[in-house]
């Protein structure tokens, strides 16, 4: 067992993955249908990583305490546990959408590809470092960053969706959009519910 | 394929030294920034004690902003002066000098704003490392109080323009320069020839200005006569200890001393806080880096300098 683990690692078959999810999104999904056993070990990898290059990327530019330490330990699970709470709420919700619309159920693959499609956001703590080292608006930059690579992430989730089903990219795109949409405008109303509830629970009193 | 699976593992590889080396670099911050360190208790709200550091050859632009640290740039330290100066906490300065000197518009930019913080009541105090000569007690000497260690050399009061007589060498080589110039002294101190008399006499007359603002800065910072100070101004050098006989340093003593006399001259408490400068472990390392290269390589420092083109005329120990 041992032994053919550490063939797999020396392989380099793994990499292909990540290749895939960086470059051809399309091949991704491919790879993932084809596998009988889906790969969700390491579709999780790249999420726990992620979530660490993150905590790092947003220390590095901040004044660090002694609490650094329980970021990177306590708050990582944190933030691990959180990405994978989105990717699950956005695999169903998407899902959802697509059977809805008349598509096969495909949650398990679309789950794998959201936690690949994280990859690109590892490249954050590189590209901070750099600005960082030369004091160069750190605290801009990781903004901007974290922007551009979460854009990427989601193109990967878009292709990766429009491949499954077939579909075109911009109806993709609307799908992808979809458990934003829905979570943020549920957000929305229960927070408008709750003020009005407040509001008239405060003029009650 | 393989050439591709490659490539990515590079990547990674590359992603996860990058996370080894921020989580080094931010505990490394943490451990620096720790309270302790140059704190004797904990608070730190309320008015304390600013610390300036001054290391190296002092001149304007410096090194200091560069990736290897070799040298106090002015202008660094002017801007850390000048946060210090604004900040209302700060009722009391420790420069903290280990410095050969430096050049002597540099050295005078920072002489003045230290003149202009006393002015406005901040209470100044010098203490001096393993070397404050020259263009360093230069500075020391517009802080209220000098604290020095019994070792440090100081003194050193002068000025000094050096510059290397290569003719002989370009001469043996077969080297000509073809020079136009629009005046006789254009090219003053070049390398490739003899100085002649009236040449030397020009920049004789500069070095005496230069030493003369030299010997009327200290008069003001120490509060003693040109005449007192003139005797000792002939370049010597001297140790902490002698030079509180001659006046010159107030006491001797290290950076605690220093501290205790800065909380004493601003009227605050044994617990008050201490803002040293923060510097990036990068910098730190690489400063390293470059110390080891280049350390003592003084001719071939001399010669860069010749060649960039950059003024020699300095307050500045060289022994």
């Amino acid at each position: 067992m041992m032994r053919q683990s550490l063939a797999t690692v020396r392989s380099l078959k793994w990499v292909d993955y990540v290749y895939f999810a960086l470059l051809e999104p399309r091949r991704l999904v491919t790879r993932i249908s084809d596998e009988a056993s889906k790969p969700y070990w390491g579709a999780l990898l790249v999420v726990f990583f992620a979530s660490f290059a993150e905590i790092l990327a947003a220390s590095l530019v901040t004044v660090n305490t002694h609490f650094f330490y329980h970021k990177i330990t306590y708050g990582l699970l944190l933030v691990f546990l959180i990405n994978l709470m989105k990717i699950a709420v956005v695999a169903l919700l998407i899902d959802a959408l697509c059977q809805c619309m008349g598509f096969d159920g495909m949650v398990k693959t679309i789950f794998a590809v959201a936690g690949y499609a994280f990859f690109p956001q590892m490249f954050v703590l590189p590209l901070v470092y750099i600005v960082k080292v030369f004091s160069f608006a750190p605290v801009f930059f990781l903004s901007v960053f974290s922007i551009v690579l979460g854009i990427w992430s989601a193109i990967i989730v878009i292709v990766g969706v429009s491949e499954i089903h077939s579909m075109q990219f911009s109806k993709a795109a609307l799908v992808f959009l979809f458990p934003y949409a829905a979570v943020g405008l549920y957000a929305f109303l229960v927070v408008v519910l709750v003020v009005m509830n407040l509001l008239g629970y405060v003029a009650a009193i | 394929m393989d050439k591709n699976r490659k490539i990515l593992v590079a990547i990674m590889a590359m992603l996860g030294l990058s996370a080894i080396l921020a989580v080094f670099e931010i505990s490394m911050t943490i451990q620096a920034s720790r309270p302790g360190v140059y704190r004797l208790s904990s608070p730190v709200i309320g008015d304390g004690i600013g610390v300036v550091r001054i290391n190296g050859p002092i001149t304007m632009t410096g090194t200091a902003d560069g990736f290897m640290t070799l040298g106090a740039s002015a202008e660094t330290i002017l801007r850390r002066l000048d946060e210090l100066s604004k900040d209302s906490r700060i009722k009391a300065v420790i420069v903290r000098i280990n410095s050969p000197g430096g050049t002597v518009a540099a050295t005078q930019e920072i002489f003045q704003k230290l003149m202009a913080m006393r002015r406005k009541n901040i209470k100044i105090i010098a203490s001096l490392g393993d070397i404050a000569a020259s263009g360093g007690y230069y500075i020391a000497a517009a802080c209220e109080y000098i604290i020095a260690n019994p070792g440090t050399v100081t003194g050193s009061i002068g000025v000094i323009a050096v510059s290397p007589n290569l003719q002989g060498l370009f001469e043996k080589l077969g080297i000509k320069m073809n020079v136009i110039k629009s005046g006789a002294y254009k090219d003053i101190l070049a390398s490739y020839r003899n100085l002649t008399e009236e040449e030397r006499a020009l920049i004789q007359a500069m070095i005496d200005s230069s030493y003369n603002q030299f010997l009327r800065d200290v008069s003001l910072g120490r509060n003693i006569p040109i005449d007192e100070i003139r005797p000792l101004a002939d370049g010597r050098v001297m140790s902490g200890t002698q030079a509180v006989e001659a006046k010159l340093v107030s006491e001797t003593g290290g950076f605690e001393a220093a501290l205790e006399k800065a909380r004493k001259l601003a009227g605050l408490s044994d617990d008050c806080p201490v803002f040293d400068e923060e510097t990036n472990p990068f910098e730190r390392f690489f400063s390293g880096i470059a110390g080891a290269l280049f350390r003592g390589n003084h001719l071939e420092e001399r010669l860069a300098g010749h060649s960039n083109g950059i003024s020699m005329i300095e307050y500045r120990y060289r022994p």
